[in-house]
């Protein structure tokens, strides 16, 4: 016989934090920009994950943590829109294209409102729906659409190489950036 | 670009970056939150029991000196160290700011004050909510302001922030302007007059360059004379902006920003418009010491610039900080070194005490002093969450 064990929830918290921390950090990143900014939210949103675990792990946690992830994101780039933080350490062009590709999209992602930026991951990252990426940010389906719509075409504006094939020997123009409203 | 296209993008764009923390940081955090809480729960049950909820209510946590100006003690043996590091444990030896979180003890309508200390506009850290702004006048009462509620500040995208900014209280703490959509709030804190200045834009950002008013949006800013009402547009930016020293002549600003580091220092007259560029220089702090990217408001006293940033110190970068330097040289002189395990921009500058001590945020609710000629870090105040603003001079 083992040593007792009292079930506190712990090892179930564990495992989920494990299954869904790096998704759920690649979209605080692609929101805020910033990966010490990223790692802080996720853990922010972590540690209330941890506190109301108790409630929420017989429900849907990743939509809870998911939740909070990303009105915190929103709510922090609202307080300080105008500070904009820079990757650090400053991230550089590779030569495979990739690094040139992410310092495009980020500065692009950078031109666009918080809340712009949190629909355009919860749609085109996370694949949510819009009726759950407006659960998400805790608006109207209708709001996701003219914000999902006014981002892309900001992102035409501002980007409009986004959607040349990067990359490719080349890098020939392969594509406008389309904008289905 | 399909929406396909996108999907690939952004997972490319994000595909190497990577949890820094194990799984059970955040039940390890909560389980300390939660002996917190209970700690502090059984603290306050104890002294309610002792003390009856009334009294424990009315009485002050700790006695403050007047509120006069600060007579910080000397430090025997000035060290000139370029970079410093606050005590682990920060010592709280009394400030007149320390009564900025006391209970409001009148309105101003009741009890306009002579000169303000500090503005506060209170914000629920758990919430985000905020709470009616307060005055702390020089004889230790805070008051409510009362006769105007300003507006959220919004921009044109709709994202909203908090009216009272770093720069609202006047170098003589006698009056308060607050930037609104189209038009900036101006108070007498001395008799609760409100005026309304009509200028155009969604306006944020609201700052003293002595006894001018600079009142910026997203890429215009104002500057107001308030005996006429008069305002012309100052070639400057709102945000990067720094709050002159209050003596400083018209017509010349200094803006901090970008990255790298550089400034500017403006002038600005009948014949033209002349903007002198340069890189900060960091050569005075040893090796591998830099601030990355500044934040916040920079402050000026005569020709040293306070402002918050996030530095490298050697092989430590994503460090919180706040740099020291000179106006006219550029050159970084002191590096205040706040470490890494707090709230991002943690630790905004709000200004320069009275014996030329720069204060500081710290965290979400500290408030310090930093000396810098002689490495003193001392705390003023704790748990005063929100927005403050100090007089500049």
């Amino acid at each position: 016989m083992g040593p007792p064990t009292t079930d506190d929830g712990r090892d179930g918290y564990v495992t989920f934090v494990e299954c869904h921390q790096h998704q759920l950090l690649r979209a605080a990143y692609l929101v805020c920009g910033n990966r010490h900014q990223a790692e802080d939210l996720l853990q922010e949103a972590l540690l209330k994950l941890a506190l109301r675990w108790p409630s929420v792990r017989h429900g849907d946690p990743a939509a809870y943590v998911r939740t909070i992830l990303y009105r915190d994101a929103v709510s922090w780039w609202r307080r300080r829109r105008r500070e904009w933080l820079a990757a650090y350490p400053p991230e550089r062009a590779t030569a495979e294209g990739d690094g040139e590709l992410r310092l495009a999209l980020r500065d692009a992602l950078g031109h666009l409102p918080p809340r712009q930026r949190a629909v355009l991951v919860l749609r085109y990252f996370e694949d949510l729906t819009e009726a759950a990426t407006a659960e998400a940010l805790g608006v109207t389906v209708g709001t996701v659409k003219s914000q999902c719509h006014a981002a892309l075409r900001r992102l035409r504006e501002v980007a409009p190489d986004l959607g040349r094939d990067e990359g490719r020997p080349g890098g020939g123009l392969v594509t406008r950036m389309e904008v289905n409203p | 670009m399909r929406e396909e296209e996108l999907h690939r993008l952004l997972t490319v764009a994000a595909e190497d970056v990577r949890p820094a923390h194990p799984a059970a940081t955040g039940w390890e955090r909560a389980r300390r939150v939660r002996r917190a809480r209970r700690a502090a729960g059984a603290t306050v049950l104890a002294v309610a029991l002792l003390t009856g909820g009334t009294a424990l209510a009315l009485r002050p946590t700790a006695p403050p000196p007047p509120a006069t100006t600060a007579t910080p003690e000397e430090s025997p043996t000035p060290h000139p160290g370029p970079v410093q590091t606050p005590p682990a444990e920060l010592a709280y030896p009394g400030h007149p700011l320390g009564r900025l979180g006391d209970p409001v003890g009148a309105t101003l309508s009741a009890r306009p004050v002579r000169k303000a200390l500090a503005l506060h506009q209170p914000v629920n850290p758990e919430t985000g909510v905020a709470g009616r702004i307060r005055i702390l006048g020089d004889d230790g009462v805070v008051r409510e302001l009362d006769v105007v509620t300003p507006a959220p500040t919004r921009d044109a995208w709709g994202n909203e922030a908090v009216p009272l900014k770093s720069g609202s209280l006047a170098p003589d703490g006698r009056t308060a302007a607050f930037a609104q959509t189209d038009e900036v709030i101006v108070v007498d804190l001395t008799t609760a007059a409100v005026r309304r200045h009509p200028l155009k834009g969604y306006l944020e950002q609201v700052l003293w360059s002595g006894d001018r008013l600079l009142v910026g949006g997203d890429d215009t800013t104002y500057e107001l004379d308030l005996r006429t009402g008069a305002s012309r547009k100052v070639p400057v930016s709102p945000w990067d902006v720094v709050t002159p020293d209050p003596t400083a002549p018209p017509n010349v600003l200094l803006e901090l920003g970008g990255t790298p580091p550089n400034g500017a220092q403006v002038r600005w007259g009948g014949d033209g418009t002349y903007r002198s560029n340069g890189a900060i220089d960091f050569r005075a702090l040893p090796p591998g010491h830099r601030v990355d990217e500044f934040y916040g408001r920079g402050w000026q006293r005569g020709d040293r610039v306070a402002r918050a940033g996030w530095i490298t110190t050697g092989t430590r970068g994503g460090l919180e900080g706040v740099a020291l330097l000179n106006a006219r040289t550029r050159v970084v002189t002191h590096l205040l070194d706040l470490g890494r395990d707090r709230w991002k921009g943690c630790c905004e500058v709000l200004g320069w005490d009275s014996d030329g001590a720069v204060l500081l945020r710290h965290n979400p609710g500290g408030l310090l002093r930093w000396r810098p000629e002689t490495r003193e870090v001392t705390g003023v105040t704790r748990n005063l969450f929100g927005a403050v603003s100090l007089p500049a001079g």
